[in-house]
């Protein structure tokens, strides 16, 4: 596991069928502290406290700092409109009127626009855990720079002018170059060249028009001695040829594309093929149990395990439950218990096992009871449980405290007799009170006191 | 009063040499020099570097373009608080010269020692020139805009080519007289007299931000053999309009000058800043997989981005 692992992947080398995992928590790893995706962007102290959160419960062998294709734009000039929940987006566009290509002079500097949010972040992410997991720095790809720059009209122009196309890509991929170069030098592992809209065009205008800026993209960062990643988003499966012939390191793919047939395709290609766990009905709408199993499905559904990497389809939503990525992490890294835990999740003779919910309003102490999936395996139930074995000193005499683990059959038929949903679970005298939120220590402490005091008429 | 000489001439034609001429001519004359770079790193600044000189640096871009004409300025008026009898500038390869004459009445109002704008002199590579010439706009109003044309590597060019050359300069600059040389060896006094200002209007710069060629700088390891350094650069030469910097090749530094194909490569013995070579594109972003094949045939140990 860990970084060693994914650049094992990365450098096509064989890993014994052990897979690497990279959760794509651009705005979304906000959430996990209580910001929003516009605090997260502008603000890197916010960032690098959500990044450690990121790392911390979701154990990612790679992980990017930010998800924002629209940090070259506004430091071109767009205008952006921003959002809590997602990241911003493009509303003016430099060329929309009159055709131009922008100053060369505004080639990205550490200092231009929100750069430096994104690089402090990147030093200080790179110093913690650069070591641990491999750290992505994401740029705007060529087309999509394009086309912010010139609005909607730029695919007019891809008929109409292709040497303005050429001139403008040509611009976009050398300034994605130079954000290359920023990133590099803050220590970034893997460049990653985000373009959704690749999968708008069609192959034939893609190999005659973006071919070049891409793979003029991909060749500057190899020779500057790190890999590559191409994110698509949408149904790219048409484009997957004519992307392999730029020549990253590897690519990424949401669910609109198949992936069996596109690893066929990257496999000719030697290009390692992450994704495409679904955004939206798994991660967002999911239950864990959907999660681990359409990981396993996933993995399932590929003979070939070289080359692979298992990441959700592309930037996960703000909202998804941190339960269900730490589902994913754990199906990811440990396959053979989370199908134990399917297994379980479908099994009914659990009903059968007599539980005894205990008789908390006699319990003299608090009784803190904690469900979760493997406290040894999953991050964020280890997190759940050293939350209170840090401060249990502090607070022994006035709770106790069990452990309670999904892979146990009587556990399980506990879990399902509580009512509990999501793990890992906290809770006290029977109220689950701490759901996929891992209570700082002060906070932790007084709530007990509170809940002590209570029983005790005080 | 001090003087201001303009060197101008494409990339590779000789204008480093001939600044060594006239550095080497007016010793003795206080003398300022504004060593302009098309690349990220000031090569020839090091060539020229002297004690006593004072010299300044204008690197990424072209001085009369709009991303670094503000520096430019700064530094003309900067330097005329020396009271020096010559200021000589040389241009980058691709400076378009058009707006000089504008820039200096700009900067009339505010200099401490008042500016004689002398002339451009227009160095030509006799070699390439009929090849290159109307590649880029800029290189036409090098010569348009020319007091003095110098047409240099005359050893290398049968008489015919003379001819030839001779014809379009004229073609191109009624006025302006003309000397055949080799390694710029021209009497340096006859052509700083020969030397006036253009009769051509001054006209806008055609060198823009948006038009500058891509350049990228090139990283060799010592560990590069001269053979390995020879095949990388023969690859790429097509690519580019200019290659140049140091190199250490062992316990050796090199210094290294092309032109396209023309390429020279000389033992330097001095310390060398760093062993890089600054390329200019020619096929826009296409060089970057030039380099890589290159490096990938060649060198892919010891020479990186």
């Amino acid at each position: 596991m860990g970084k060693e692992l994914l650049m094992k992947v990365l450098n096509h080398e064989d890993t014994n069928g052990q897979l690497p995992w990279i959760p794509f928590a651009g705005v979304h790893a906000g959430k996990l502290k209580g910001y929003s995706g516009r605090e997260v962007l502008t603000d890197s102290a916010k960032l690098i406290e959500s990044l450690r959160e990121v790392y911390k419960l979701y154990q990612p062998d790679g992980m990017p700092i930010t998800f924002d294709l629209q940090l070259e734009a506004e430091i071109l000039g767009c205008e952006l409109m921003w959002a809590d929940y997602n990241p911003p987006c493009v509303v003016s566009h430099l060329f929309d009127k009159e055709k131009g290509i922008p100053c060369k002079c505004k080639f990205p500097t550490p200092e231009s626009g929100r750069i430096p949010v994104v690089l402090e972040a990147m030093r200080v992410m790179k110093e913690e855990i650069g070591d641990k997991t491999a750290l992505y720095g994401l740029i705007c790809g060529p087309l999509t720079l394009a086309s912010h720059l010139r609005g909607s009209d730029f695919f007019k122009d891809i008929r109409k002018d292709p040497d303005y196309v050429v001139q403008l890509t040509s611009f976009c991929a050398e300034y994605a170059q130079k954000m290359a170069d920023l990133y590099i030098e803050a220590g970034m592992d893997v460049i990653a060249v985000v373009d959704p809209l690749v999968s708008q065009i069609s192959p034939k205008v893609f190999a005659n028009l973006m071919h070049e800026p891409f793979k003029a993209v991909f060749d500057y960062i190899r020779l500057k001695g790190v890999k590559s990643s191409f994110f698509v988003c949408g149904n790219a499966s048409y484009q997957i040829e004519v992307m392999c012939e730029t020549h990253p390191d590897s690519m990424a793919v949401d669910e609109n594309v198949d992936m069996v047939a596109a690893k066929a395709i990257t496999d000719r290609y030697n290009i390692a093929l992450s994704g495409n766990i679904p955004l939206t009905t798994t991660m967002l709408f999911g239950t864990q149990q959907d999660n681990i199993k359409g990981v396993l499905d996933l993995i399932d559904s590929i003979d070939n395990k070289h080359n692979l990497i298992i990441s959700p389809g592309c930037d996960m939503p703000y909202d998804v439950p941190l339960e269900n990525t730490v589902a994913c992490a754990l199906a990811v890294h440990h396959p053979d218990d989370a199908r134990a835990m399917v297994v379980n999740y479908s099994a009914s003779d659990f009903d059968q096992i007599e539980i005894e919910i205990p008789n908390y309003s006699a319990m003299d102490k608090v009784y803190i009871e904690l469900f979760t999936l493997d406290p040894e395996q999953c991050a964020a139930c280890t997190y759940m449980v050293k939350s209170v074995t840090d401060i249990f000193d502090e607070i022994k005499d006035m709770a106790d405290y069990i452990v309670y683990k999904y892979y146990i059959k009587e556990d399980i038929a506990r879990t399902a007799k509580m009512g509990l949903k999501n793990l890992p679970t906290m809770c006290l005298d029977g109220e689950s009170v701490y759901i996929s939120i891992i209570p700082d220590g002060d906070e932790l402490i007084a709530e007990i006191t509170k809940r002590y005091n209570a029983k005790h008429n005080k | 009063m001090t003087q201001l000489i303009l060197l101008t001439g494409f990339l590779g034609t000789g204008k480093t040499t001939l600044m060594e001429r006239l550095l080497h001519y007016y010793e003795d004359s206080p003398v300022g020099v504004i060593v302009n770079e098309f690349g990220e790193i000031n090569i020839d600044a090091r060539l020229l570097e002297k004690d006593g000189t004072i010299m300044r640096e204008l690197s990424n871009g072209s001085i009369f373009c709009s991303c670094i004409k503000e520096n430019f300025i700064k530094a003309l008026i900067d330097m005329s608080c020396h009271e020096f009898e010559y200021l000589f500038i040389e241009a980058s390869g691709l400076a378009d010269p058009g707006n000089m004459q504008q820039i200096l009445e700009v900067i009339e109002k505010y200099t401490v020692h008042s500016y004689d704008y002398s002339g451009s002199i227009c160095i030509l590579d006799g070699e390439a020139f009929l090849e290159l010439n109307n590649i880029l706009p800029a290189v036409g109003n090098q010569l348009t805009q020319a007091g003095v044309v110098l047409v240099n590597k005359e050893d290398l060019i049968s008489p015919a080519i003379k001819d030839e050359i001779q014809a379009e300069v004229r073609n191109a600059n009624t006025h302006a007289p003309i000397y055949f040389t080799s390694y710029c060896n021209i009497d340096i006094n006859t052509l700083v007299m020969n030397l006036q200002p253009s009769k051509s209007a001054s006209l806008d710069s055609t060198n823009t931000p948006e038009n500058r060629p891509q350049t990228l700088v090139i990283k060799v390891l010592p560990s590069v053999t001269m053979k390995e350094l020879q095949g990388f650069l023969n690859s790429i030469a097509p690519y580019t309009y200019r290659m140049k910097g140091f190199v250490t090749v062992g316990d050796t530094n090199y210094s290294l000058s092309g032109v396209r194909s023309h390429m020279m490569i000389m033992p330097w013995t001095r310390d060398i800043p760093s062993s890089e070579i600054v390329v200019i594109s020619a096929v826009g972003i296409g060089l970057t997989g030039a380099i890589a094949n290159a490096i990938n045939m060649n060198a892919p140990k010891s020479i990186k981005l």
